[in-house]
């Protein structure tokens, strides 16, 4: 029995479903928290989304049937989680989802909690560019170093079609960045 | 495909390295655990109230003698 099997079952059970969710927590906060972040980019906004996130996890275990890992089912409620905050947004401003992601990069220049340096910011603008997909395949292969399978179970998406995401997401980074970077 | 790709990733390794730029405040993952308990104590604690009134208590209050005075 592995260990990760013994937590689903802790997290079903009633009497340590609560001791259980505070190891999940514990465990994958900081790995759930950046995967985040990369998507909605403010720290507040990534720090409520996280929340949603957790609740939905409690709320919602007795459904996990176990056909995937926990960790991909879980980063796959904090991208929906992340997804629908951008669109929700978009949708209140009644602007597009790229002007949206546009925007959130702008304010890095003068955000507190962003310590990268030019080439960095520029990068972030970069990843803006993208559509919505290839930024998470982007943020998730080349950030978090995830392999193509794992990226595969938590965007239900085929290895072929991730690989040409990525593909044509580096390959439009690399031009953002020769083009802006002085 | 892929040696265009290997050269393409390799220079925004280069250029940019695996840092994202972001930082969080002093403190926070220590105290995401925290603000769950909060959460946690709330599912288990309902807010409702189980304190009871008679029946049509607040429709009757203003006829009350001692309210008069």
């Amino acid at each position: 029995m592995t260990d990760e099997f013994i937590l689903i079952q802790q997290l079903k059970e009633t009497k340590s479903k609560e001791s259980a969710f505070r190891k999940l927590i514990s465990q994958y906060k900081e790995r759930l928290y950046w995967h985040i972040r990369k998507i909605v980019i403010s720290h507040d906004d990534a720090d409520d989304v996280l929340q949603n996130t957790f609740i939905k996890i409690f709320k919602n275990i007795d459904a996990f049937k176990g056909d995937s890992k926990l960790f991909s089912w879980m980063y796959r409620i904090a991208t929906n989680e992340s997804i629908t905050f951008i669109n929700k947004r978009a949708k209140e401003r009644k602007v597009a989802i790229s002007e949206i992601h546009s925007e959130l990069a702008a304010t890095l220049q003068s955000d507190v909690y962003f310590s990268g340096d030019e080439i960095q910011l520029i990068l972030q603008k970069a990843i803006a560019t993208l559509p919505t997909k290839q930024q998470l395949v982007f943020n998730m292969k080349y950030f978090d170093e995830l392999k193509y399978s794992q990226i595969s179970e938590i965007l239900t998406t085929s290895e072929g079609a991730l690989k040409a995401s990525y593909f044509h997401a580096v390959k439009k980074i690399e031009k953002y960045i020769q083009q802006n970077n002085n | 495909m892929n040696k265009e790709l290997e050269n393409n990733e390799k220079f925004i390794h280069q250029v940019v390295g695996k840092d994202t730029g972001f930082s969080v405040p002093q403190n926070y993952f220590e105290e995401i655990e925290d603000s769950f308990s909060t959460y946690l104590f709330e599912e288990k604690n309902s807010k409702k109230t189980t304190f009871e009134i008679p029946n049509n208590y607040f429709n009757t209050l203003e006829d009350k003698s001692w309210i008069k005075y």
